[in-house]
């Protein structure tokens, strides 16, 4: 019978190692593609950060305290760490706007993981993260919020910039500019 | 994950929703991360206690060389009423300074392994 978080979280904190390495297993693959959008594809930095992010889980999970789901809280954890990597490296890779290509000539239907971390290239920072929590790991304004500290106005409008230039990088036409 | 509260639902013509076009294909699971995950924090954890005590030794050890005794701060300050002065003077410079340097270096020393 699969195990909760909660169950798994206790057994961890009862010194039970096994319990920390099935939540790895569990909250890997969201984290680590969550890690690689952010990074726009830069699949080496994208595994330190969530390495970091695991180990930060490993040393600081006595402080969880439940309020916001596991998730929620690594993606806080993820985002912060890739944060002070940024500050310390500054190796992210922009397409500035006026270099954006007409459209990019790939059907939408036909997307796949590498070209959409090479399109995520062309979106800032917060358009990257706002857009892939909201869309990528499905959550709500609310939990984004939470994630990032940023106020509710300020997540729509990166992620109502964000969705334009997806869309214009795809050759939709836009129903509302 | 709950979405209440989410409007971004509307997609320009032509594109599928956000959420069909951005969602992750992919599904990384391989044992290689788990396992290296695993060894590396039980690494840390294991090295954590040494860092700490190693900072307060070389705090303590800091502190003896620098010799704060010789510190004699307030014993210097002469202020405008009576009897502060006193009192001031009877606080024990040399034993709060020693103990603050061993204090920042060793909460130093912990913020830093925190994020090693």
């Amino acid at each position: 019978m699969p195990k909760t978080d909660s169950d798994l979280i206790a057994r961890f904190l009862a010194g039970n190692e096994g319990a920390f390495a099935e939540l790895v297993r569990r909250y890997q693959s969201p984290i680590r593609q969550f890690l690689r959008r952010l990074t726009a594809g830069d699949h080496a930095l994208a595994e330190d950060i969530a390495q970091e992010t695991f180990i930060k889980m490993f040393t600081s999970l006595s402080t969880y305290r439940g309020e916001a789901g596991l998730s929620t809280w690594l993606h806080t954890v993820a985002y912060r760490t890739f944060l002070r990597h940024v500050k310390a490296n500054a190796r992210l890779e922009f397409v500035e706007d006026d270099r954006m290509p007409e459209a990019m000539a790939v059907q939408p239907t036909a997307m796949n993981d590498v070209l959409l971390e090479q399109m995520m290239k062309h979106l800032s920072l917060n358009e990257r993260l706002m857009m892939t929590l909201c869309f990528s790991a499905g959550m709500s304004h609310a939990e984004i919020a939470d994630v990032t500290g940023a106020p509710l106005g300020t997540i729509k409008s990166h992620i109502n910039r964000g969705r334009k230039k997806l869309a214009r990088l795809l050759g939709a036409e836009e129903e509302n500019a | 994950m709950n979405r209440t509260g989410n409007d971004d639902r509307h997609e320009p013509a032509g594109l599928p929703a956000m959420e069909d076009l951005l969602r992750y294909r992919q599904h990384l699971d391989g044992d290689e991360f788990t396992r290296r995950v695993v060894a590396s924090a039980g690494r840390r954890a294991r090295a954590r206690p040494w860092i700490l005590g190693g900072a307060a030794a070389a705090g303590i050890a800091t502190v003896v060389a620098i010799r704060p005794e010789r510190f004699t701060l307030f014993d210097a300050v002469h202020w405008p009423w009576h009897g502060v002065d006193m009192y001031a003077a009877s606080v024990p410079a040399a034993g709060l300074l020693a103990m603050s340097i061993v204090l920042m270096l060793v909460i130093g020393t912990g913020k830093t392994i925190d994020s090693i």
